[in-house]
């Protein structure tokens, strides 16, 4: 290209620096680092900054048995530190020939809400702010339109004339929509059917909780917090360890328990006997008897796709 | 012999005499190549202006906001932003689409019209690419910092780290971070190779008075520029596959970023409209962007000759068509909800127009589908003002389409127990206004160090290039 070239020494007046010019931009240099490292200030009083040993934790599936005895000792010295009591953290595997489902009796369950409280006290939510598990729908008899549902019902006294009530925690799909979203692979799902997540994985990026029609998983906004006398120190890795700041969480069936034989937390305290578990890989276990013979109506939001292990039943 | 048979042009010609409609010109009276050179050289060697040092100025504090309003967010955890559950996600991603989709008519304009040989393209190629590539990295800022635990989204890219796990290939947020990365990766690399003609002709102009410095910066980053055959062949072919290669991305970038929604289950995301829907609205959003900064900048520089009526009239047209399509989705989303009989589809998008966020979603309609048809009118197209306000009217509109889409997904889905209301916080408002400073940092220091214009390109369309000029008359 032909290059006009002008000798022209107007054209470019400020060649060079001047002291001047050279104080000017020195003077709005330190101002905008000052105001950079002001506003920087939050970052060093930060507390839950991960330590290397975490930050270079291995996936969890690459975890050697050794690996893992390791990160176990480092999430109690974790917890200890912080709330004072020494837990106990175990990492259970899922058991063979064993599949688990959840049956929920609409005819039996009065709303009385101790399944979530119970599930809150198990699984170490935080208090504050409040995170649970399961969501307790009553709705008008007569109807299943979950439009006319209200969560926030708040009587003298359970049951209510006229209405039934339907708790709703992770339906624990065989086709789970939030295992296909994490982009990191940080949630998944386990042969006993159990959909996880590894806390230490988690970046937070919330897809799951988008994906998920059921509304099953909480996010920790903020710094969850938990009175160090109401920690359930029965800890598992991919169950109920206290969460950091920044991570998903959801039911997970009472992993920590149901892997060790026990039923979950919310079955044990329900007063009515509406909840039912098990394995139904057994065909003598009481869940696979109560698929068989009672009139299971319904699992949630079939027409989404996701198969449910969670189902509703009648008893007639 | 050629000449002897146009002469001898078809009887029928000469009997109906049809009228000659003069083209366009791109280059108004006929500047010179010098012209043209100082004219855009001198934009950057001139004095920096008042104005330019009070904007900066500004655009710095403003930018500073974002700065604070993140640094906050990383120490506190994300929930200082105003989404809850059921609203997992509310400005931040707003904000992320919001972004990336202004940056879509850089590549459109360089790519696409580079490809399309429409030729008007070269005086404002240069600045929506850049414009493109700020764009690009005001977006990326959202949907890094709202991931619960930011020190660990390195976690999405497929490095080479200890655990060499792959990341979730079926997740659409991972096409994302190829999708966004691909596109600013290209972006900058198409940019870059169209400045290095320029950033020769600046390196010899300041050698020349004697500025050794940025001689020999910019001389630097032209790589040896000697301006010969060879070079210019090498670099034409180069910009040719560059085009070539940014054309798919166009479509990609937004159609991917459509899929986080389209993938998903909820009602009101679940479309296959999405894609075509997205990448309508992204050049929409994106032409809107270029009037809003170029007309200012037409007016500042006096670049009445280079930015032509025809210019204008070109991205008023495209605007008005964009917009138009964007309005045909909006009325084919509710079609199909209709058509589909799927009950949670009707509610979600009855809900959009008149549950509790139908002010937005009027406000949506009426910044992106009923103004821009005031494009029709020629006088409108020539009332820069006028344009302006428009322009910024569809910058507003989409916006509130990408709130709409969010928002009133998220806070009506399968359950009512997963209902509620989302209401950004200061932290949002604060954090999302520092973009826009973040935005005018990165474009002032643009405008006062590269040229704006690709010169070379300008030249090229010029009538005295063209051997052909002055022939449409014979």
């Amino acid at each position: 290209m032909s290059l006009s070239a002008p000798h022209d020494p107007q054209a470019a007046p400020d060649a060079g620096t001047t002291r001047r010019s050279f104080l000017r931009t020195s003077a709005v240099l330190a101002t905008g680092l000052a105001a950079v490292a002001a506003s920087l200030k939050p970052l060093f009083e930060m507390e839950d900054i991960p330590s290397a040993e975490q930050f270079m934790q291995k996936y969890y599936k690459e975890l050697t048995p050794a690996d893992m005895a390791k990160v176990l000792q480092r999430i109690e010295r974790e917890v200890e530190k912080q709330y004072g009591v020494r837990p106990h953290v175990r990492d259970l595997k899922p058991l063979d020939g064993v599949e688990f489902a959840y049956a929920l009796n609409l005819s039996r369950c009065i709303g009385c809400r101790k399944c979530v409280h119970a599930c809150v006290a198990e699984n170490n939510q935080s208090r504050n702010p409040e995170i649970q598990y399961i969501r307790v729908l009553k709705l008008p008899h007569g109807t299943f339109d979950l439009e006319k549902s209200d969560h926030n019902y708040a009587p003298d006294q359970v049951p209510e004339k006229g209405f039934f009530t339907m708790p709703v925690q992770c339906q624990q799909c065989h086709n789970p929509p939030c295992v296909k979203v994490c982009p990191v692979h940080a949630t998944w799902q386990e042969t006993d059917g159990i959909t996880v997540i590894d806390y230490d994985w988690c970046i937070g990026c919330r897809y799951c909780e988008a994906a998920c029609p059921y509304w099953a998983r909480r996010f920790n906004f903020t710094k969850p917090s938990i009175p160090a006398d109401r920690l359930n120190p029965e800890m598992a890795y991919l169950g109920n360890r206290p969460r950091k700041k920044g991570v998903m969480e959801k039911c997970h069936f009472c992993i920590q328990r149901t892997r060790a034989g026990r039923y979950p937390a919310c079955l044990e305290v329900c007063p009515t006997g509406s909840r039912k578990f098990g394995n139904v890989l057994d065909p003598n276990s009481e869940i696979s008897q109560i698929l068989r013979t009672k009139r299971v109506f319904m699992q949630l939001k079939e027409d989404v796709g996701t198969n449910p292990r969670f189902y509703y039943y009648f008893d007639v | 012999m050629a000449h002897a048979q146009h002469a001898a042009a078809p009887a029928i010609l000469q009997e109906v005499k049809p009228a000659v409609v003069p083209r366009a010109v791109l280059v108004q009276n006929n500047r010179s190549f010098a012209w043209i050179t100082d004219k855009i050289c001198g934009i950057i060697e001139g004095k920096t202006p008042t104005w330019w040092w009070v904007c900066f100025i500004v655009a710095c504090f403003v930018a500073s906001f974002t700065v604070a309003g993140i640094t906050y967010l990383v120490a506190t955890g994300v929930g200082v932003w105003g989404h809850r559950s059921p609203v997992n996600w509310g400005w931040p991603i707003v904000n992320f689409v919001f972004w990336i989709g202004i940056g879509h008519a850089g590549t459109l304009i360089s790519a696409i019209l580079c490809l399309l040989r429409q030729k008007w393209r070269t005086s404002i190629n240069r600045a929506a690419e850049a414009m493109t590539i700020f764009a690009v990295v005001c977006a990326g800022i959202f949907p890094v910092f709202h991931v619960g635990r930011v020190w660990y989204a390195w976690f999405l890219f497929p490095l080479p780290n200890s655990n060499l796990i792959w990341q979730n290939f079926r997740s659409p947020l991972e096409w994302d971070v190829f999708a966004v990365s691909t596109y600013g990766t290209v972006s900058v690399l198409f940019w870059y190779v169209g400045l290095i003609p320029d950033l020769a002709v600046l390196r010899d102009r300041f050698y020349a008075t004697g500025n050794k410095t940025r001689s020999f910066l910019y001389g630097l980053f032209a790589m040896g520029w000697r301006g010969s055959n060879r070079h210019w062949s090498n670099y034409e072919m180069a910009y040719l596959i560059l085009a070539g290669i940014a054309t798919p991305l166009v479509l990609s970038v937004h159609t991917i970023v459509s899929f986080d929604f389209a993938v998903s289950l909820i009602p009101g995301w679940h479309t296959t409209i999405f894609p075509p829907y997205f990448v309508a609205g992204a050049i929409f959003s994106g032409f809107g962007m270029v009037l809003t900064l170029m007309l200012p900048l037409r007016a500042i520089y006096h670049l009445e000759d280079l930015i032509t009526q025809y210019h204008i009239d070109c991205m008023c047209k495209i605007t008005l068509a964009t917009g138009t399509m964007v309005g045909y989705a909006y009325a084919m989303e509710f079609f199909i909800a209709w058509y589909s009989a799927n009950p949670y589809e009707g509610f979600t998008f009855i809900n959009r127009a008149f549950g509790p966020y139908a002010w937005a979603y009027w406000i949506m309609i009426t910044c992106n589908v009923v103004t821009p048809q005031l494009f029709w009118f020629k006088r409108v197209r020539t009332n820069t003002t006028l344009v302006w306000v428009l322009s910024i009217f569809v910058n507003v509109g989409m916006w509130f389409e990408r709130f709409v889409i969010i928002c009133t997904s998220l806070t009506r889905d399968f359950l009512p127990s997963s209902w509620g209301y989302f209401s950004p916080t200061i932290v949002d408002i604060f954090t999302f206004f520092g973009t826009f400073g973040v935005f005018s940092v990165l474009f002032l220091l643009f405008i006062r160090f590269l040229p704006i214009m690709p010169m070379a390109e300008i030249k090229a369309v010029t009538q005295q290039a063209d051997v052909h000029s002055g022939s449409d008359h014979h």
